[in-house]
């Protein structure tokens, strides 16, 4: 039955199905010194070729932003005292007025505290506030979206304003004794109104305001002007009560004296030494102004923030103190100026 | 690190839950009124791959197979299953880019009957069941023709050698180890881990990293000796396809008729997948065949328990294969050693505010959902290794050459050593002097 | 399902630009115009401490030049991405998202992705921000709301 593999091996089928496919050469052949070299080739090490993510990114792929925080955190003459735990889910504004009274809004209402941290009144609101100013008489102003809401002094929504119309996003409201001013980041403008209600006009900055995100901020002064946060331009400027700039200041920096990112400071509060706070986003930190506007130094650093701290509202007590609203801890903190340290 | 900063003035298409929470997600911020006119252009968003095109795999899938399967029962054919093979590279692999593929699929199948939330497309299925359909009807013409994976190791496979049997069948048990452990990986959840070791995917991409490329390249130097050393040493599917191919309706055959015993095809095969003729077995080895089988049979249920324990004591370090479990651990550990350096997952965990226990919860529920996994794992394992034992047990004799059906590739090779016609015809050169005097 | 980058939980740790199968890696970072600020110091294009705002190689961020500059009007400018010198690193986006609109984001861009069944920068993220999302619906785009 067999075939002698000799004569099969010496026969045309055979040797015409030899050219392919190729027929298995013995398992020695691997062992024949042509092969031996490259035997090491043969081990490859798979397991653990993957390193931990992060350890293969050339350090010019990524943006340091810690250590850029880290210069802000030096700060000195400035300690917390306190909290005031707000009752809000998201608190959102914060205002104090001559009355010594705190103001804060969120959610859908306000509420007032006292002196002493006790709650006042509190007012339901028809919408979400966006921001708050006290007025030299006692009432409340609450900026709406596209329209400005009056608190009377006990908390009664007693009256609302014309709306600045559909684009509006009312970021500031600051009543002086003549006028009260609402800051619109929605058009980059800066509404002067009567404080009966009556719209008088707008200011009329030199080139457009710059404004390119939702932070607009004005803070009216005792001599009838007002102070405007031009975030875009990364300076404060002055307005007199006609409307005209008068002076301005601040200048874009990464360090501590200047307003870092694209669009700082979001919230400044004028201090009772004509000074001012100014609070940024981006490396969130608090700090104050000589009333000329040179820097007097950082009143709380990003290491006393969430990393992605928001709103960072600001107010300042007749002591001198100033109220900062941290919308993560919903909580108003209190920092005092340490005695005999820093101007 | 920090989380990206929670957009004040975005509202997102999907997001709106995780925005909830903040106050200033939802509002809306105009544009600055362009006097010039500007109007900010929409944002390009090139579309994938269209679904037509996904169909238009699976039609070519189905297409390859059925010629595979013609090619090799029909035609016998190794030049067509050539061509073809390098057809399917070129158009699976090199085009396609290797994915998916149905090797791979088989982790969206078992992940798809785990998670009710992972959802598996229609072509996946598709791409998993057809060569599984395909061996049932007619071998694993899959891997013989139009898996690109195999593919480019047929082609370089040039300089076959023959390993001894039993050393390919040890290494063929690792097949199974891997299918059982990528089906466990991939239905908790731990990763798709015959996709990220796939050796030849880089060389389909054009692309990848050094790694991957250098143990491609070392699998396709060995395979110039040893053929496919992927497909048999390693491939998870081709457990799959070997068990339905068993039962296949029709399978390539060394002899297109009846074999004449010329030994000419005994080492035509480089998978070793040819099986001798042997003599029935004696009375007494029956017997002793006979005892090995009840022995091994009483003795399956410890094996099976050594397998789950041995399972179920892996299970630590196979859960920690889970991105959760792995986060848990670190965090327990930057915890309880001070200095530990912090991964930049612990950092973006940290920073993202989420709950610690709340992570500790979902990794123990997952490191749970391992040690019954593993278990499960370790006996069916066992279980396969008690069962091929016994299948040691019984050796029946066999009159003619044959292919082994669960090893054999249908790569058609064998057909051309074969020197009977289709029709039965012998050319009278084999035919034995006292066959060759009857015949005239 | 296709692989997308939710920007949300994107923290730009660079790792996309590492671990794609592709090189450069098919995440690039993309522009929501209607969402960003046009601002003329844009700090995902300025180096941190540029004094003059021109378009000098040694201010921009960005490792590649990917991110270029168009004066549109006073003060606004526009900022386009480049998308073949673009490799994902997501610097730009890192300073876009601190400090400015956030505008700038990154997504997996499915002209070049080939759709791994394993995404291997998913599988390093470590804030998790890959997911898979239908084929029709392949993008996370920032934009504004309609209404």
């Amino acid at each position: 039955m067999e075939t002698d593999p000799k004569i099969a091996a010496s026969l045309p089928v055979a040797e015409r199905v030899s050219v392919w496919p190729p027929k298995p050469h013995g398992f020695g052949y691997i062992f024949s010194s042509r092969f031996r070299a490259c035997a090491p080739l043969a081990l490859v090490a798979l397991w653990g070729c993957e390193p931990p993510p992060g350890s293969d990114v050339p350090k010019s792929y990524t943006y340091d932003i810690a250590k850029l925080r880290e210069a802000s955190d030096a700060h000195a003459g400035w300690t917390e005292t306190g909290t005031l735990p707000l009752p809000f889910r998201a608190p959102r504004a914060l205002a104090t007025g001559s009355d010594g009274i705190i103001r804060a809004a969120g959610d859908r209402a306000v509420v007032a505290i006292g002196p002493e941290g006790k709650q006042i009144w509190r007012a339901t609101l028809p919408e979400e506030p966006m921001c708050l100013g006290a007025g030299p008489d006692g009432r409340t102003y609450v900026g709406f979206r596209h329209h400005v809401g009056i608190l009377d002094p006990a908390g009664t929504l007693v009256g609302e304003w014309v709306s600045l119309g559909e684009n509006a996003v009312i970021t500031s409201v600051a009543p002086g004794p003549a006028r009260v001013w609402v800051a619109d980041a929605g058009a980059r403008k800066v509404a002067i109104f009567e404080p009966s209600g009556k719209l008088v006009g707008y200011l009329q900055p030199p080139e457009p305001f710059v404004a390119p995100s939702p932070f607009f901020d004005a803070a009216a002064d005792t001599s009838g002007g007002v102070w405007v946060a031009n975030p875009g331009c990364l300076r404060v400027e002055h307005y007199s009560a006609e409307g005209r700039r008068t002076t301005h200041w601040g200048r874009p920096s990464m360090e501590p004296p200047g307003f870092a990112g694209c669009c700082n400071p979001i919230h400044m509060a004028l201090l009772p030494d004509g000074g001012f706070a100014t609070s940024e986003k981006g490396i969130p930190r608090v700090k104050t102004y000589r009333a000329d506007g040179s820097f007097a130094g950082v009143v709380a650093g990003p290491g006393m923030f969430a990393e992605d701290a928001q709103g960072l509202d600001l107010a300042a007590r007749s002591s001198g103190d100033i109220l900062i609203l941290d919308c993560e801890r919903r909580a108003i903190r209190i920092f005092k100026r340490q005695e005999g340290r820093g101007p | 690190m920090r989380p990206s900063t929670p957009h004040r003035l975005l509202a997102w298409a999907t997001a709106a839950a995780a925005m909830a929470q903040h106050a200033f997600g939802e509002m809306r911020f105009p544009q600055p009124d362009f006097e010039s006119g500007y109007t900010p252009p929409a944002t390009p968003s090139p579309p994938p791959r269209a679904w037509a095109w996904e169909t238009l795999d699976v039609a070519a899938l189905g297409l390859a197979l059925l010629l595979a399967a013609w090619l090799v029962l029909r035609r016998r054919s190794r030049t067509g299953v050539i061509l073809l093979t390098a057809a399917c590279l070129a158009y699976f692999g090199f085009y396609r880019k290797g994915c998916v593929c149905p090797i791979g699929s088989l982790q969206n199948v078992a992940l798809g009957l785990i998670d009710p939330n992972f959802a598996v497309p229609v072509t996946v299925v598709a791409f998993f069941a057809m060569p599984l359909l395909a061996a049932l009807l007619f071998g694993r013409v899959f891997c013989a023709g139009v898996c690109p994976l195999g593919a480019i190791q047929d082609l370089v496979a040039v300089h076959p050698i023959q390993i001894p049997s039993p050393l390919s069948e040890a290494l063929g048990a690792l097949r199974h180890v891997y299918l059982v452990g990528s089906i466990l990986l991939a239905s908790l959840g731990a990763g798709f881990f015959i996709c990220r070791y796939d050796p030849f995917v880089a060389f389909f991409r054009l692309d990848g990293k050094l790694p991957m490329l250098l143990f491609g390249a070392g699998l396709l130097l060995v395979g110039v000796f040893v053929a496919r050393p992927y497909c048999r040493f390693l491939c998870p599917y081709g457990v799959l396809l070997g068990w339905l191919s068993r039962l296949s309706w029709h399978h390539a055959s060394v002899t297109p008729a009846q074999c004449i015993q010329c030994r000419l095809c005994e080492r035509s095969c480089p998978f070793d997948a040819i099986r001798f003729p042997a003599p029935p077995p004696s009375r007494a080895s029956l017997e002793r065949g006979r005892r090995a089988f009840l022995f091994l049979l009483v003795l399956l249920p410890v094996l099976i328990g050594a397998g789950a324990w041995l399972g179920f004591a892996s299970s630590p370090a196979l859960g920690g294969l889970h991105h959760t479990v792995a986060l848990s651990r670190q965090i327990l550990m930057e915890g309880a050693v001070p200095g530990t350096p912090s991964t930049q997952a612990s950092d973006a965990f940290r920073a993202s505010g989420r709950a610690v226990a709340a992570l500790h919860e979902e990794a123990a529920a997952i490191g749970h959902r391992f040690a019954v996994g593993s278990a499960l794992a370790g006996a069916f394992l066992a279980l396969l290794f008690g069962l091929k034992l016994l299948a040691l047990t019984r050796r029946p004799g066999r009159a003619d050459y044959e292919t082994d059906r669960a090893l054999c590739l249908s790569c058609a090779r064998c057909f051309r050593f074969c020197p009977v016609r289709p029709g039965g015809e012998v050319p009278p050169e084999f035919l034995t002097p006292e066959k060759q005097t009857h015949g005239r | 399902m296709v692989w997308q980058i939710d920007p949300l939980k994107c923290i730009q740790c660079g790792n996309c630009a590492t671990r794609c199968v592709l090189t450069p890696s098919a995440v690039k970072c993309v522009h929501a115009f209607a969402v960003c600020g046009h601002c003329r110091l844009c700090f995902g294009y300025f180096q941190p401490e540029t004094t003059h705002l021109h378009e000098g190689a040694e201010n921009q961020l960005c490792p590649s030049g990917a991110l270029m500059r168009r004066f549109i009007e006073e003060p606004y400018y526009q900022y386009t991405i480049d998308e073949p010198l673009c490799f994902g690193c997501g610097k730009c986006v890192k300073g876009c998202t601190t400090f400015g609109n956030g505008s700038l984001f990154l997504q997996v861009r499915h002209d070049r992705c080939v759709n791994c069944n394993e995404c291997a920068i998913a599988r390093s993220c470590p804030a998790d921000a890959f997911v898979r999302r239908p084929a029709s619906q392949p993008y996370i785009l920032k934009e504004m709301p309609t209404a």
